[in-house]
């Protein structure tokens, strides 16, 4: 069992959402030789009332399937997600419809967020009608994210990439969600604008208390726009602790390869701290940890069970075998 | 060869000035017209269907008057002379224009909303209807068309241009459900349908607000394409004999003429009129269908643009 103060009981006036478990898997192959793939691994964590928690990994680390699995774009295969203490993983029907609302997403790809066809007022002004939605117009929606009016009848294909991406948080905003899913918001925006888009995020956060489960695979930025950063990989939570703490020492051997790769003013003159650089191994029959074949202190263990969930201090999570790492912070960085 | 320099420099001020103006979008039907295979096509399919309504009053005879001299070549009383039974074959061509083109439309029209709602609801639904609905689209798509149609004909008792309607176009949907299966498959995994679905719309919404106007070119293009076949599909049902021979349609004018051996009596005004109809309405649909998949496509017309440039 997880030993997690956070977590342990189910509804926590604090929390707008709790995920225990979760679990998503996709079936692969033919009927016949069916194999299963697992993007999220038993997985738990909790989102606070306005609170922005940055979720970092790799590419196929699984980030986008949580934020699916969150959306319930995707139905988990197990597990259980708490949304003000009611489990809403295998919700359907006007249930699913109304926890939806409250769980809007920001995508990665602005250019592919927006109906070609649809004017900007028309694409903001449906959600606010779905809803019966008088508290806000799309002019002040369209304010509120940084956009002029005049904008408001034009098509996405004449508007900038970070224009678009503030359209889309404009109509995400316009159904007063509780909870943001911004699936790497930032990525494929022009670099200059990049810090404009997050500021503005966090400028709704203030003004309208929504919270924000921020992914990105760039720890510079989960750092500058988030509160606690979770660390995952190849389907596994493998780290979770507030921003500044998890930069400042961190424990999982991944976490300290991840800070090593980021660029800095400090050059990285040494190797990177791994030994290998095979992608994990997602499929159903993999034991142990995922990160164990790159791993600089991989021991027996690691290849045979799933490595222990510890929570080092009361924020400060860590599920590795590894735990002399956590007696000598930071000293491998 | 290499552009002159000068010319850059009103290209880009001519860019400049357009900044000030409004940019309106332009639609899909003001740039389907601007094309100009399509432009043509339209105009000479809207020929034929003004000879098709205005046929009682540009037809010089009824057409299934046959009190004339049999086989007279084309002369001034007759234009395009007349049949074995003494008939006028200019206004069987004229009167013929309805049964084809209503025929066709109509069939292609029915086969294009059962491709519609087949294809939309196995690309969006996905799983288990998918399978089943693909399954049943490539069955109907491995059967041969023409056969098909010639056996269920056949046994059909009352056959008359409905029934010949209906049977094309119930078997002429799947090429289509196929290809709007796959547009709706890749359309439906976009983020904004995904954003739509969070918004808590329901699928009829998102199908017909966010998916339909996404493919609209695809759905003329595949219209025009299953109408096309079909006038050619009836042409050739009634050639053979299995349509109501005596109805006045192109198709039947050529069973006719073959039944009354124009070939062999050299009566070429007999059989050409209505294999010219054929072929005419044949090309403007096929150039319209290329029209609409260049605007679809831009990839296509790419090349064109480029010769125009060396060309100036």
């Amino acid at each position: 069992m997880i030993n997690n103060p956070e977590i342990g009981t189910h509804y926590d006036e604090e929390s707008v959402l709790e995920v225990e478990d979760l679990t998503v898997t996709f079936a692969m192959g033919s009927p016949w030789r069916r194999k299963v793939l697992v993007p999220v691994n038993h997985v738990s964590f909790s989102l606070k009332k306005d609170e922005a928690l940055g979720l970092v990994g790799e590419s196929g680390s699984g980030k986008s399937s949580i934020a699916k699995a969150l959306t319930r774009i995707y139905t988990p295969t197990s597990g259980e997600m708490y949304f003000h203490g009611t489990n809403v993983a295998f919700i359907r029907g006007s249930e699913l419809r109304k926890y939806r609302q409250k769980v809007q997403m920001v995508f990665q790809d602005p250019y592919s967020a927006l109906n070609p066809l649809k004017t900007v007022h028309q694409q903001v002004q449906r959600p606010l009608r779905l809803i019966g939605n008088t508290q806000y117009s799309v002019d002040s929606l369209l304010e509120a994210v940084g956009l002029s009016r005049d904008l408001q009848y034009k098509l996405p294909h004449e508007l900038s990439g970070g224009q678009r991406q503030r359209v889309v948080i404009a109509r995400a905003m316009a159904l007063n969600p509780e909870i943001i899913v911004a699936d790497e918001p930032i990525s494929m925006l022009d670099v200059s604008i990049r810090a404009s888009i997050l500021s503005l995020m966090n400028d709704l956060r203030r003004r309208y208390h929504v919270g924000y489960l921020y992914i990105t695979h760039d720890l510079a930025s989960a750092r500058f726009f988030s509160d606690r950063i979770m660390v995952m990989y190849g389907g596994h939570l493998v780290e979770i602790a507030r921003s500044a703490e998890l930069i400042r020492r961190p424990f999982h051997p991944y976490t300290q390869l991840l800070l090593a790769a980021t660029p800095s003013k400090r050059q990285q003159k040494s190797a990177l701290p791994q030994t290998g650089y095979s992608t994990p191994n997602l499929w159903s029959t993999a034991k142990g940890c995922p990160f164990a074949p790159r791993c600089l202190y991989v021991r027996g263990e690691c290849t045979i069970n799933r490595p222990p969930w510890t929570w080092v201090s009361s924020t400060h999570g860590v599920a590795c075998f590894a735990n002399e790492l956590f007696r000598q912070p930071g000293s491998q960085m | 060869m290499i552009r002159p320099v000068r010319e850059k420099f009103p290209l880009s001020l001519r860019s400049l000035r357009k900044v000030d103006e409004v940019k309106r979008p332009s639609s899909i039907w003001s740039r389907m017209l601007g094309n100009t295979k399509f432009r043509w096509g339209l105009t000479i399919f809207m020929l034929f269907v003004l000879m098709a309504i205005l046929a009682p009053v540009i037809s010089p005879y009824s057409p299934t008057l046959t009190s004339f001299t049999p086989l007279d070549p084309p002369s001034l009383k007759h234009l395009l002379g007349t049949t074995a039974n003494g008939q006028d074959v200019l206004s069987q061509v004229i009167w013929g224009t309805r049964i084809s083109l209503g025929v066709g439309v109509g069939a292609g029209a029915l086969s294009i909303v059962i491709s519609i709602a087949i294809g939309l609801l196995a690309g969006y639904k996905g799983g288990l209807a998918d399978k089943i609905l693909t399954t049943v689209t490539n069955i109907v798509l491995v059967i041969p068309g023409l056969p098909l149609i010639i056996v269920v004909a056949a046994y059909v008792r009352a056959t008359g241009p409905l029934t010949i309607a209906l049977v094309i176009g119930l078997t002429g949907w799947a090429w289509g459900a196929r290809v709007l299966r796959s547009q709706s498959l890749s359309l439906a995994s976009r983020d904004y349908v995904t954003a739509a679905k969070l918004q808590g719309n329901s699928d009829a919404y998102i199908i017909r607000q966010e998916i339909l106007p996404n493919m609209i070119s695809l759905i003329v293009a595949n219209f025009v394409y299953s109408v096309l076949s079909a006038i050619l599909a009836e042409a050739a049902l009634e050639f053979l004999g299995f349509g109501n021979v005596s109805d006045v349609s192109w198709g039947t004018m050529l069973y006719w003429a073959n039944n009354g051996q124009a070939l062999l009596s050299g009566a070429w005004w007999w059989f050409v009129p209505p294999g010219l109809a054929i072929a005419m309405v044949g090309a403007s649909l096929a150039l319209m269908n290329y029209g609409v998949d260049e605007i679809a496509n831009p990839k296509l017309s790419v090349h064109r643009k480029r010769r125009a440039n060396k060309r100036s």
